[in-house]
């Protein structure tokens, strides 16, 4: 194929079969026919053709740039970049937990062990550092283990961190990830109270679900999950006040899942969820010791993906629901409004850090919960500092963190920097080094790299068909996510409104 | 045989070699090697298709970094003849897809440090946003000589769309196509008389 470089600007470009994207550093894309493109890479658009002028107002050809339209959308794209701190925290308030996840995502203990619990002073020390990072939107996510197995450390840092929202005129977002096995009317009502969002996991039908999860309090976890979804959805129906603490829902995917996209997709829209979220699983932690029982190849996954998208998209267009898919709603945020959902795996650099932190019962601060993860199999890697006695200026200058942004910044990988889906996607530190040993990575050999390239593929292919597109852009319409520029809001994990 | 890639450079046009086959392979049990010189294909384009090379290949890289460099592919899969020369393909394919990103790359480096320079003081407040950048002066703002000017445009305008309007042979009993004001001179004439 001729090449004529002088009038490219810069940009990447992917065969898509038929067809080529094209993307540049500043969010823009276009998707041109096999001909057109060769027509653009030869240098011989003429002037008639109308896809001259798209490729000059996208910024593909240099010899007419608009620098200042062009800036301007780079500023909009990665407006994470621009901010001075983590806007999400995650406290693990104890690593007790009353499952025992096929997967365990979060590398807990047994009920008994109390010794595992944050304790007051540790907490207080904790939302103290928090509210000394600077970004002026603070975020604490409640994450464990199980968070009501400590309840009473939940319920002091909500009130303390309100108490500090107020008085240092920082805007507070409080959200709670539980598998609501030990949820109460009157637990329930304080967290309503206080303005605290509801996330809990929910895999699919019992079958599956209790397959996953299972439940060491007696009972199926499933159903109840189920009954306290139903009725916290009801609640936030029928109150003008709580309709925007709808409660949002994580699905899991394991190899069992691959048998039930339909039943999985049925079950939200029996639970009048919103949207479902269709997350792999990591390699990770205790993850990846049971991987050969529980795990799949990236391409299986990008396949099983594909699947339920396919079905949430024939739901939509026959108008039998209006469920959105929270993968493609982050991808297509990026791809179609120019803007960043803040979501923390899809950054460059990476969310770690810069984005989030993560703090372990102890005070031990982490890079992310993944890196806690880590440490909880006896690998330290990912300690950034100690809530208990360290600053945060500490925290942000430990060389871990450094690495970490070095690691995950596209263009200083050698594969991302040439990819077409630079604009919109991430790499993960933690992920690499639990897969390669190596926080950089190995692109061409990493399933990070097959599952989310995959997962654009299908995204950007849907595009191109008008139906979908509508579809898609009807969701973008409805998206509730919280995202402003400069103010972001992690997407998919809380669904907290403004609560100060 | 060589293909030839045309690739035309800020003031002026190169030439680059792409070989069909990558000189003679020599296929061994596990893998195959040949030469290239740097100097026709850029180092960048080299080390760039032997990275993307790594999901399928084992990759030894040596020799002169300014001059020429072996490369030997050893596949991951177990070595065929078949398999070596689909790697060697591969290869080739890849170092032709390299030359064009890295010029491409190289050729805008300076605009895209530009742009991200700009991207940086634009969030940093230190310059304007785009749409603030060049404002639309005000009618307030503009000085006699640019209103004269205006003027004078609008005038000439309104006279060609009249002439335009009369030259049209539409029948128009009801005078439809006359403007308000038009209609309005017609009635305080016909007032007047």
């Amino acid at each position: 194929m001729p090449v004529e470089v002088e009038p490219l600007a810069s940009f990447n470009f992917r065969e898509m079969g038929g067809w080529y994207l094209l993307t540049n550093d500043w969010g823009q894309h276009a998707m041109l026919e096999t001909a057109q493109f060769k027509r653009f890479m030869a240098g011989s658009l003429s002037k008639e053709d109308p896809l001259l002028e798209t490729l000059e107002n996208r910024g593909f050809l240099r010899h007419r740039m608009d620098f200042g339209a062009l800036a301007t959308s780079y500023v909009r794209k990665n407006s994470f970049q621009w901010i001075q701190g983590p806007s999400l925290h995650m406290m693990v308030v104890t690593l007790r937990c009353n499952q025992k996840c096929q997967y365990c995502h979060s590398s807990v203990v047994d009920p008994s062990r109390t010794d595992t619990d944050m304790d007051l002073e540790t907490a207080k020390k904790t939302v103290d550092f928090i509210f000394s990072t600077p970004n002026p939107t603070i975020c604490i996510e409640f994450q464990g283990g199980e968070p009501l197995l400590n309840w009473p450390v939940v319920k002091f840092v909500v009130q303390y961190a309100r108490a500090k929202a107020k008085a240092t005129k920082r805007k507070l977002i409080l959200a709670l990830v539980s598998n609501f096995t030990l949820m109460t009317d009157d637990k329930m009502e304080f967290l309503f109270d206080n303005h605290v969002s509801f996330c809990t996991s929910l895999d699919g039908p019992p079958e599956l679900h209790n397959k996953n999860r299972p439940y060491l309090g007696g009972g199926e976890a499933q159903q109840k999950v189920v009954a306290w979804l139903e009725k916290l959805q009801k609640m936030c129906m029928e109150d003008e006040e709580r309709k925007y603490y709808l409660p949002g829902a994580l699905m899991t995917t394991t190899k069992f899942s691959f048998d039930y996209p339909k039943e999985i997709v049925d079950l939200y829209l029996k639970l009048n969820m919103e949207q479902i979220f269709v997350r792999a699983l990591s390699p990770i932690g205790y993850a990846k010791r049971v991987w050969p029982e529980i795990g799949y190849t990236a391409d299986q996954f990008v396949a099983f993906y594909e699947t339920m998208l396919d079905y949430v998209l024939a739901l939509n267009k026959k108008g039998k629901s209006k469920i959105m898919e929270r993968m493609a709603l982050i991808c297509l945020t990026k791809i179609l409004k120019g803007v960043d959902p803040g979501f923390m795996d899809l950054r460059s650099p990476a969310g770690a850090v810069l984005g989030c932190l993560a703090y372990n019962f102890n005070g031990e601060i982490f890079v992310s919960d993944e890196g806690r993860m880590v440490d909880h199999q006896g690998d330290p890697m990912f300690r950034v500092g100690n809530a208990t006695k360290d600053q945060w200026t500490d925290v942000l200058d430990h060389p871990t963190s450094r690495a970490m942004v070095s690691a995950s910044t596209l263009d200083n990988q050698p594969m991302c920097t040439q990819c077409a889906y630079k604009p919109y996607c991430g790499a993960e530190p933690v992920f690499h080094y639990e897969m390669q040993r190596s926080i950089v990575g190995q692109m061409p050999n990493s399933p990070w790299c097959v599952s989310h390239m995959g997962i654009f593929d299908v995204i950007f292919r849907k595009l191109r068909d008008p139906e979908n597109r509508k579809v898609f852009e009807s969701w973008l319409e409805r998206d509730q996510c919280r995202w402003e520029e400069n103010d972001p809001i992690p997407a998919g994990a809380s669904r907290a409104e403004e609560a100060v | 045989m060589l293909n030839w890639l045309l690739i035309k450079e800020r003031k002026f046009s190169i030439r680059i070699p792409v070989p069909k086959k990558i000189t003679t392979p020599k296929p061994s049990a596990a893998s195959i090697s040949f030469d290239l010189s740097v100097p026709a294909n850029g180092l960048e384009p080299i080390l760039g298709a032997a990275y993307l090379m790594m999901d399928r290949a084992f990759v030894s890289l040596d020799g002169d970094r300014a001059k020429k460099i072996a490369v030997t592919l050893t596949p991951k899969a177990g070595a065929t003849a078949a398999r070596l020369k689909e790697l060697s393909a591969a290869f080739t394919a890849e170092l032709a897809t390299q030359k064009v990103r890295w010029a491409i790359a190289k050729n805008n480096q300076p605009i895209r440090e530009y742009i991200s320079e700009q991207a940086v003081l634009l969030a940093n407040g230190r310059i304007p946003p785009a749409s603030a950048a060049a404002p639309e002066p005000a009618s307030e703002q503009l000085n006699d000589e640019q209103r004269a000017e205006i003027e004078k445009l609008i005038a000439e305008v309104e006279d060609e769309i009249k002439s335009m309007n009369a030259s049209k042979s539409v029948p128009d009993p009801k005078n439809i196509k006359a403007s308000w004001e038009e209609k309005q001179e017609a009635k305080l004439k016909g007032g007047k008389s």
